[in-house]
């Protein structure tokens, strides 16, 4: 392995590139090898919808390999939704296909003059025209390059029709279901005129040491096979997550208005378990196997079959839209997986439309005569072809919460959003770390990247034994700001190995199956590289990286004032639920996270601490562009 | 005075019920309630207390109107009238023994 396939769209030319010893010691994978590539390649201000974007998709060192939860992979591009870093992860079975074809990163550049889409076939790799899927949605994309090359083990990253539009959410979706779902890299690939990119592989990967390497492999799946908590989560899925939410006030309702939603019972793991459970889907290699595939049996949505919807989608076309029918949410999960949108920000740029409804800040006719109530799944689900086909007042919502609101003139308060990324289904008032999380992530109102749940299930003696007995009670407290700073700082550096090696975030969920020394033995197995081996080198790199994304996003003048949350977090008190009262104060917290991450308190990182990690070029970068120094 | 008690996940599966109301004393604790709930729902008592010790397994969640009961008195936490009781079996994550690794 150790190949990157270069893709000029514009020039319609293709080279293979052996990846650099120094980008590997240096960056370890995934997101690492893409914060180097996009901060060298991309100039700061351009236009994440030209040509010189970079779209890059990534494997990690262990993709393809038996290493359970590793079966993934990621793109990386500059969002067009944020105008900074974007990052979008995804399961499915794509990853370790590109991996067999030899490569372990796609990096495309340019514009096809024409619609697209990328065959690779091992060694072989064309340009065609994509004539005939142009306009078709992901699912039918999928089946047709399948036909057409007459093999249906081709796996296939597609865009559908919001990505031809440019729809700044627009995802990109593989194996039907799984979805390289935010940020709009969707968006991305259809300003590339690229339809797809097929792939087919039947290459081995090889890892160093293979004694040792199966030795941790058969490690790893015994530990998923005992955890009661995966057990859970093989069998309920990420929607177990709902009524917990419910219980503790924490289930975003009706634009994050409140933390309680009425009806959460109608769309929990255990309704959806006992009345719409299909069948269970797995990801490459993965133990834990938390993909659910449900079926509506009567009612409206009767005979909707789907993969889904994830705990987000439940929150973000579910209780936040004020919807409580689960055949309503699966079939608006099903039409966002089809017309590749991303299902978070499609739900949370609805819900913002129907505060302003609600409110009185738009008429039904601006909304193409749409009762935009809580609760209209109707009015939802024409809204999502809406915007997937930028039709009528959907042309509004394709450009994102943030950017509606301004063209509106009205509702900018209400936008539920950081650095212009809809946030995700959390609330920082009532579970505090995640305050943080959403404020410093480094795509936006992410939870992803940092996201600890140590304040929220508590679990005391493993959270003594990670922070240490003299942090208790306050670290397991989600009403108080007090040592997040430091736990959202462990997770992100941890996550950040998490994201090169591309492993999934339930691996390393609260309390974590593999966490940092899981990930240097398994990384220095797999690559024979003994610096990976050592924990000390393993933080080094993880630190690395984050800078060097915040750099990226420091050179597109982002600083503390982005670090923010909406201001429904910081100033309306949670109205109801056991959280009732509290609000998310932000400033003491940041403060702490600069500190320690050896940023200024325009939390632009500092000349010692880039220097510190070898970041010279970036010091460099940073004060020719009058950001430093 | 009675309390409500709600099942999650495996637990609800394995009772086979979703809600159970238990009337309640004066000083009631969330100790004492265990005690009888396990008389009526021995099969719930079995998945979420440890045989040996008597405490609750790792990772398995009690939340009392919202809160963990960690955050209250734990086991020891006074009980009133109408209080909801719900008992969640681990919800995410593993376990990883920072000591060791």
């Amino acid at each position: 392995m150790g190949q990157v396939l270069r893709v000029d769209l514009t020039k319609e030319k293709s080279a293979v590139e052996q990846l650099p010893h120094e980008l590997v010691l240096n960056y370890l994978g995934g997101t690492g090898f893409a914060a180097r590539i996009l901060f060298n390649e991309l100039k700061p201000g351009m236009d994440p919808l030209s040509p010189e974007n970079r779209l890059i998709f990534a494997t990690g060192p262990l993709t393809g390999t038996l290493w359970t939860t590793a079966g993934r992979w990621a793109a990386f591009a500059k969002s067009p939704l944020t105008g900074i870093w974007g990052e979008s992860h995804s399961g499915g079975f794509f990853g370790p296909e590109l991996k067999y074809a030899g490569y372990d990163m796609l990096v495309l550049h340019g514009r096809a003059k024409r619609p697209v889409y990328l065959w690779v076939d091992d060694g072989t790799v064309e340009i065609l025209p994509a004539k005939g899927l142009w306009g078709r949605n992901t699912a039918e994309t999928t089946n047709l390059i399948r036909e057409q090359h007459g093999d249906r083990e081709i796996e296939v990253a597609s865009i559908g029709q919001a990505g031809e539009r440019f729809v700044r959410f627009a995802c990109i979706m593989n194996d039907y279901q799984d979805t390289l779902g935010r940020v709009g890299l969707g968006a991305v690939m259809g300003s590339k005129n690229l339809k797809a990119v097929a792939v087919r592989g039947s290459q081995a990967v090889k890892v160093a040491d293979d004694d040792k390497f199966m030795e941790l492999v058969e490690d790893a799946h015994e530990r998923v096979l005992k955890q009661p908590q995966a057990q859970q989560m093989t069998k309920y899925g990420t929607p177990l997550l709902v009524a917990y939410k419910s219980k503790i006030g924490e289930l975003p309702t009706r634009n994050h208005q409140t933390g309680v939603f009425a009806n959460s019972d109608k769309l929990d793991a255990d309704t959806i378990r006992a009345k719409y459970y299909a069948k269970t889907r797995s990801c490459f290699a993965c133990r834990i196997m938390c993909k659910k595939v449900n079926r509506i049996p009567e009612g409206k949505y009767k005979g909707t079959i789907s993969g889904g919807p994830e705990y987000e989608s439940i929150y973000s076309l579910g209780t936040n839209c004020g919807v409580d029918d689960f055949g309503a949410v699966l079939r608006a999960n099903q039409l966002c997986n089809l017309y590749g949108l991303d299902s978070i920000s499609a739900g949370c740029v609805i819900a913002w439309l129907m505060e302003c409804y609600e409110r009185g800040l738009v008429t039904r006719k601006q909304c193409d005569g749409l009762n935009l109530k809580w609760g209209n799944h109707d009015a939802m689900m024409a809204l999502i072809e809406k915007i997937a086909m930028r039709e009528g007042i959907g042309d509004l919502l394709a450009k994102g919460s943030y950017y509606a609101a301004k063209s509106l003139g009205k509702g900018a308060d209400l936008v539920m959003h950081v650095k212009k990324l809809e946030i995700s289904g959390q609330d920082g008032r009532t579970h505090r770390s995640v305050a943080l999380t959403h404020a410093i992530s480094v795509r936006g109102a992410d939870h992803l990247r940092s996201l600890v749940t140590v304040d929220q299930l508590g679990y005391e003696d493993t959270a003594a034994k990670r922070y240490g007995k003299d942090k208790l009670p306050e670290i397991c407290d989600p009403y108080t700001e007090k040592y997040k700073a430091m736990v959202v700082k462990d997770a992100e550096d941890t996550f950040a190995i998490r994201d090169s090696l591309i492993v999934c975030w339930y691996s390393c969920g609260w309390p974590p199956i593999f966490w940092m020394p899981d990930f240097a033995a398994v990384a220095s197995a797999a690559t024979g590289i003994k610096e990976f081996g050592r924990l000390k080198e393993m933080y080094r790199i993880a630190q690395r990286i984050c800078n060097l994304r915040r750099a990226f996003n420091v050179r597109e003048r982002l600083d503390k004032r982005h670090d923010s949350l909406p201001k429904r977090f910081t100033h309306e008190p949670m109205p109801d639920g056991p959280g009732k009262g509290q609000v998310a104060n932000l400033e003491l917290m940041l403060r702490e996270y600069y500190e320690l991450r050896g940023w200024n308190r325009r939390g632009i990182p500092t000349k010692r601490t880039l220097t510190e990690l070898g970041l010279l070029d970036v010091v460099r970068e940073l004060k020719r562009l009058g950001r430093m120094r | 005075m009675e309390v409500v008690i709600k099942l999650h996940g495996d637990i609800r599966e394995k009772a086979g019920t979703d809600t159970v109301k238990l009337p309640i004393n004066e000083n009631e604790t969330v100790d004492t309630l265990l005690i009888r709930l396990s008389k009526r729902h021995p099969v719930v008592i079995e998945a979420i207390l440890d045989p040996t010790t008597g405490e609750l397994k790792p990772y398995f969640n009690i939340l009392l109107n919202g809160r963990r009961i960690q955050q209250l008195r734990g086991i020891h936490t006074k009980l009133k009238d109408r209080d909801e009781i719900a008992i969640f079996p681990p919800v995410a994550g593993g376990l990883t023994d920072f000591e060791k690794r």
